[in-house]
């Protein structure tokens, strides 16, 4: 699922990153309020089975130059593309910063589990990322039902 | 305080200029430590003044030593080199930062209230401190390791103390929720600051506070805050 090696290495496993995160939520069965979840645990679990190259890409973004940093914001970007349907579904819909804040605040959780050390429990954290993505369009006792309501969480 | 350090000029056409904040030579009756101190404080300046003009990437010490009026020989006694030096300014702005924002908030009794005097307190100063606001939301982002740990500690304190909503999940849950809206307001702010439009931040207030009120008090609270139109900082 790489670019054929035309691109940077960080972007190519931001590639398949996406993919990865794309496929799940594509595969989800039910609404966009389950593809969300499946994206998310699909991202957490392609990124904690891949140390190494995880490592690599998140912190080849700290002290590195703007092509990295326009990289990070074209993954942020992409993921928020998966938020959108979202306002359409939201009984009060957010204002539009929403989704790109939250984007940006799973990529924060992502990084911070790098930089402590703790990749291996990223896909616990799944859940909780859940919550706070659909939180803002579905209410926290919303996002809390359905998350519980799912069976293999 | 404002970032005064000296203003660009041309790399090539600098010379040594004595700044006011500049201690004079000779005896000046200040004790080792206090000169440590003003030297500090100055390159803090510099380098938040340097970042804001050339982003982390861009600045070299340098541009810092020429700034603060030390030499490099007193800028490596006090900083192991730029990342530190960076590091050492971003503490300072968060520390100055979050007590703006607690501050505000403790001008307040109901916790939406408080949210509310806090954010408006912050992007009011990040309009007025242009450079901070570069070097605190966007350009932290390309420093190194040890700045990020730093940036993650800052997180979990600003978390801990402003999102104390009624109704907050207890446990690791409420605790990811707090970091996500504070990480999620720190994405906004920088995507707003890179694009230039720091000094547009007051007017973000209502929609900011919609979306961090929302996940907790609901909808009604939400569109109040909406509905309460821009309140520019003072």
């Amino acid at each position: 699922m790489t670019d054929g090696g035309a691109s940077p290495p960080g972007q190519s496993f931001a590639d398949e990153a996406f993919a990865a995160t794309a496929d799940a939520y594509a595969r989800a069965p039910g609404g966009w309020e389950l593809a969300i979840q499946s994206a998310i645990a699909g991202l957490f679990d392609f990124l904690a089975r891949r140390p190494a190259q995880t490592n690599a890409c998140i912190v080849g973004d700290c002290g590195a130059g703007p092509d990295a940093l326009a990289r990070r914001d074209r993954t942020i970007d992409r993921f928020v593309a998966l938020l959108r349907p979202g306002f359409a579904r939201a009984a009060m819909p957010p204002p539009p910063i929403v989704a790109d804040a939250i984007g940006g605040g799973i990529y924060e959780l992502v990084r911070s589990h790098v930089l402590e050390r703790r990749l291996g429990e990223l896909p616990e954290a799944a859940p909780d990322a859940t919550i706070v993505a659909l939180a803002p369009f579905v209410g926290t006792d919303g996002a809390i039902e359905l998350v519980s309501s799912i069976p293999e969480i | 305080m404002a970032v005064s350090a000296p203003t660009a000029a041309p790399r090539s056409a600098r010379r040594r200029v004595r700044r006011p904040d500049q201690l004079t030579g000779g005896r000046h009756g200040l004790t080792a430590e206090e000169v440590r101190a003003s030297q500090r404080e100055r390159i803090v300046t510099a380098m938040t003044a340097a970042v804001g003009e050339h982003g982390y990437h861009g600045v070299r010490v340098a541009d810092v030593v020429w700034r603060a009026g030390v030499s490099r020989k007193t800028f490596y006694e006090l900083y192991a080199g730029k990342d530190d030096c960076f590091r050492a300014a971003y503490g300072t702005w968060i520390d100055r930062l979050s007590k703006t924002m607690f501050d505000a908030f403790d001008t307040q009794t109901e916790w939406v209230d408080q949210l509310r005097a806090a954010l408006t307190a912050l992007l009011g100063r990040l309009a007025r401190e242009p450079a901070a606001a570069r070097l605190c939301f966007s350009e932290v982002i390309a420093a190194g390791g040890d700045t990020q740990l730093r940036r993650d500690q800052a997180i979990a304190i600003v978390a801990a103390r402003l999102f104390t909503a009624p109704g907050m999940p207890d446990g690791a849950l409420g605790e990811t929720m707090r970091a996500g809206r504070v990480s999620e307001l720190g994405e906004t702010l920088r995507r707003e600051i890179a694009a230039g439009r720091t000094e547009q931040l007051p007017t973000l207030v209502p929609e900011l506070m919609c979306a961090m009120v929302l996940p907790f008090l609901g909808m009604d609270a939400a569109q109040r805050e909406l509905d309460r139109g821009t309140v520019l900082a003072r």
